[in-house]
């Protein structure tokens, strides 16, 4: 995929910006705080209807703000727009609002990197749980719809647990609630079953690349305590079952993919535990490319890459494999680096300062 | 806005107004000004409030909006009585019966079960439902289709099949996760005919 073109209008510290995208690697090079983060916040914001961090949107005193991008797939083009009305936030794609996220997400494809990643490897499941599922939605979009089904159902169970009800009105309604969770759980553990497969295979043969075919990298999807997912599915109901008098006297829940991992191992050693700097960023970049790869099989383009400071968190073999990566697959790459970094060579140079943004001559 | 320096029924006006749906704190201050501009619109909607509050109740049969009890469906004898359909608010009646394709009665919960909001089977109309149940062959489920609606409907199904009662859910030509009160007609009545059991 490709972006074309992209117009910020009081988005973050941008007033109005204007951007036409060059195939290949584009450096967005500036001091801190200037708008780096921003500029490819407001091109995530259009791939995926949200942000991935806190903090107004709208530029400060302003009442809106409005993006609209031009992407491209095969030979197709695709006009995103997206923008607030009051507290409301509007997308349409190709001038059709779009009602429901889900219906519209995996259409574009976007990847992105940033320093924040490289605590996937020691950070807690949750954080490797959501990269999973992140990566499941680009291929699977209605994945995103069927985890908010579940977390909903979820909430009701535990504030049912911790409402006054008799044991036996808890009884009879716990078990409705268990319903949707089996329903809507098994559904989340066979979707990271079937892709955790792919993913696991080529992540491991990035890795072995990478660190030049000396050390084994694994993945292993643990769901409900188990190795095999498919034990799990077939568990999880009387699993919930076998628990409820338990969950009932401790009023809360404590049974169900929301507490699934994702067990990285180097070796036989698990990562978590073992895996050095130098391993950890081997690792995370390994993910990253190997979802670009996948979503290159299955959508016959690669995505998008959207690096944002992380090429100076490498060092250099490992940029130099990401470089040639991005080069030898013709990778449209938007690069944001400081001032005073080497730039990879053969790459359009925008410098971002104060919110302007004003291309190298 | 700082309403506090506002005089204080002003104030209050403001206050009830922004209590209402769809209503933020600038609307609602838009509209307490033209009421105080327009005294008699003010006078107009202030006894339209009242009247629809005393004469409008529920149905004691089907638990809609009325102002007859029972209310005109559940006394049309052009209508089948052995057939009932629950929906979650009263809007959605009128959106069920706006496709002329349905030909039974209504049973109208008020709500679905969200233990989050302290919504549990007594704080919905089931009683009045389980209450009405004589003569009935057959209950369809036409609550909205979130994990909240589906749950209700599982539950009623859980308390009308060991009754011998056949109990059918719409089919979900209705967009996951949406409103009943959105779709358009035809899609109401294809979700109607393709109803099944539960
Ligand atoms: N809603 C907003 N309105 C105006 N400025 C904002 C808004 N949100 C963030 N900023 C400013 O944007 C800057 C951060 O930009 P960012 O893109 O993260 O910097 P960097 O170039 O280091 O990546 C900060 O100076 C912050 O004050
Ligand atoms: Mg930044
Ligand atoms: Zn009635």
């Amino acid at each position: 995929m490709r972006i074309n073109y992209l117009a910020l209008r009081n988005f973050r510290n941008y007033i109005a910006v204007d951007l036409e995208f060059p195939p290949g690697t584009s450096v967005f090079a500036g001091f801190n705080g200037q708008g780096k983060t921003n500029l490819l916040e407001g091109i995530y914001y259009l791939l995926h209807g949200r942000s991935y961090r806190e903090g107004e949107l709208i530029r400060w005193g302003e009442r809106y703000f409005h993006l609209e991008g031009e992407f491209a797939l095969g030979e197709r083009n695709i006009h995103i727009e997206a923008y607030s009305q009051g507290r409301r936030k509007v997308m349409k794609v190709n001038g059709s609002p779009v009602r429901k996220l889900s219906e519209y997400l995996g259409t574009v494809n976007a990847v992105s990197f940033a320093p924040d990643d490289l605590t996937l490897v020691k950070g807690g499941p949750s954080e490797r749980r959501k990269f999973l599922d992140q990566h499941i939605a680009q291929i699977q979009p209605r994945h995103i719809a069927i985890l908010n089904s579940y977390n909903k159902a979820l909430q009701q169970k535990n504030a049912l647990l911790k409402t006054n009800l008799t044991l036996r009105d808890k009884q009879q309604q716990i078990s409705l609630w268990n319903e949707q969770l089996v329903n809507f759980g098994c559904k989340i553990i066979a979707n990271r079953m079937e892709l955790v497969e792919p993913l696991a295979q080529c992540t491991a043969e990035i890795y072995s690349e990478i660190s030049g075919r000396r050390e084994r990298f694994g993945m292993l999807y643990r769901s409900l305590g188990k190795n095999d997912a498919r034990e799990a599915i077939a568990l999880f109901p009387s699993f919930l079952q076998d628990k409820q008098s338990e969950e009932i006297e401790r009023r809360i829940s404590f049974l169900g993919p929301h507490r699934d991992d994702l067990y990285f191992r180097l070796g036989d050693k698990p990562a978590r535990l073992y895996a050095s700097q130098g391993q950890q960023r081997s690792i995370v970049l390994s993910l990253k490319l190997a979802q670009m790869r996948l979503i290159k099989d299955l959508k016959s383009e690669y995505p998008l890459l959207l690096l944002d400071d992380v090429l100076s968190e490498l060092d250099k073999e490992r940029q130099e494999f990401l470089l040639s990566f991005i080069r030898t697959a013709n990778i449209q790459t938007l690069l944001t680096m400081t001032n005073g970094e080497k730039f990879p060579g053969n790459s359009a140079v925008f410098y971002v300062e104060e919110g302007k943004i004003r291309r190298k001559v | 806005m700082n309403f506090l320096s506002y005089p204080r029924p002003l104030a209050d006006l403001i206050t009830a107004l922004s209590r209402l749906p769809g209503i933020g704190p600038k609307t609602a201050g838009r509209l307490a000004f033209y009421l105080l501009q327009e005294p008699e619109a003010a006078e107009a909607l202030a006894q339209s409030i009242r009247a629809a509050k005393e004469e409008i109740r529920q149905c004691s049969l089907c638990c809609n909006f009325t102002d007859s009890d029972p209310c005109a469906l559940c006394q049309s004898d052009q209508r089948d009585h052995s057939l009932l359909c629950v929906v979650e608010q009263p809007r959605d009646v009128a959106a069920l019966e706006k496709t002329g394709e349905y030909k039974g009665l209504y049973h109208v919960l008020h709500g679905t079960l969200s233990p989050m909001e302290g919504i549990g089977p007594d704080q919905l109309r089931i009683k009045e439902l389980l209450g009405r149940l004589e003569g009935v062959k057959e209950v369809v489920m036409a609550v909205n289709p979130t994990v909240e609606g589906e749950t209700t409907a599982l539950y009623l199904s859980r308390l009308l099949k060991p009754m011998g009662i056949l109990v059918t859910r719409i089919a979900h030509g209705l967009p996951v996760g949406g409103d009943l009160e959105y779709a358009d007609e035809v899609t109401i009545a294809r979700a109607l005919e393709g109803r099944r059991q539960l």
